[in-house]
């Protein structure tokens, strides 16, 4: 099986217009309560298409973090809530795939009530990220997350992006959708 | 993969979002660690700039993603404590086309802030 590997703090250079500091922490806040340094994430791909991964639709993604950051990790933990955090740790991994499995270009937020939503300006795609710390739930909260993101505004096609991360392991289900209008 | 564009994202146009959207990440972020004076700022700037990102899509024919900044405006407005602004913005947004979908949710957020208007 293909192997991916990275340090998570890379991502503020792919995406060097979004503001990442604090997710790249938050990342690490949440996989060091279950993995030393590097994590080990088994990706599920449905409907994508990339020329590294090929025709594979499993590959292992190993994250790995700096003292640095683990040290910010330890603080950040305990001034911000769970499911934030576990949101945000979910972006970070979402920020590794794209752009080095799929890339979607320069990426557009918004804000849309409490939630932030990206979009791809040169993919005319929508980008769906969501986390849990419940391994059992990653299923149901990914066909949650395609139906939502579906119901895109821009009734564009959609990236839908959902990480587990608990003591069974880490998982992330990688998938993309056409929109049916 | 569909192309629903009727013109081309400007290259002015595409880095006013950039700005706007290296902005508004940080506004999340901040927020969500709870330091909301200098948040505050931040909501005010990325929705000055989505306000001025909608008129620029509207010129493009691309009213549906014009909508879209609209409200993206109006929350971040909202979330400023500036809701005035926010509630001529969701009108605004509620003007254009939508989504059923959308449509409803602009309407609660709307119904949110008229609440609060009212209190």
């Amino acid at each position: 099986m293909r192997r991916f590997k990275c340090p998570i703090e890379r991502i503020s250079d792919w995406h060097p217009r979004l503001f990442l500091e604090l997710h790249t922490v938050a990342c690490v806040s949440v996989m060091r309560s279950y993995s030393a340094s590097p994590a080990v994430f088994e990706v599920t791909c449905e409907n994508i298409v990339s020329d590294w991964l090929g025709e594979e639709t499993q590959f292992m993604l190993e994250v790995s973090w700096a003292e640095e950051t683990e040290n910010k990790a330890e603080r950040l933990r305990s001034t911000i809530q769970t499911k934030p955090l576990v949101e945000m740790a979910a972006s970070s991994i979402a920020f590794i795939l794209t752009p080095n499995i799929v890339n979607l270009g320069q990426l557009d937020v918004t804000n849309y009530g409490d939630r932030a939503d990206y979009r791809s300006l040169d993919q005319q795609s929508v980008l769906e990220i969501s986390g849990t710390e419940t391994a059992s739930e990653l299923g149901r909260r990914h066909r949650e997350k395609i139906k939502q993101a579906l119901e895109n505004p821009f009734r564009s096609d959609a990236y839908v992006i959902v990480c587990a991360f608990s003591k069974f392991g880490f998982l992330i289900r990688f998938s993309y959708h056409q929109s049916e209008e | 993969m569909k192309n629903l564009t009727t013109k081309p994202n400007t290259k002015v146009l595409k880095e006013m979002m950039s700005q706007k959207s290296e902005i508004l990440s940080k506004a999340q972020a901040l927020s969500e660690i709870g330091i909301s004076e200098t948040a505050e700022s931040l909501w005010l700037s990325a929705a000055y700039y989505e306000e001025h990102i909608a008129p620029m899509l509207d010129l493009l024919g691309r009213e549906l993603e014009a909508a879209v900044h609209r409200i993206s405006a109006a929350s971040c407005y909202e979330k400023a404590g500036d809701i005035e602004r926010a509630v001529n913005l969701y009108r605004a947004a509620l003007s254009g086309p939508l989504q059923d979908n959308t449509r409803l949710d602009v309407q609660n957020m709307l119904s949110s802030c008229l609440e609060a208007l009212n209190s």
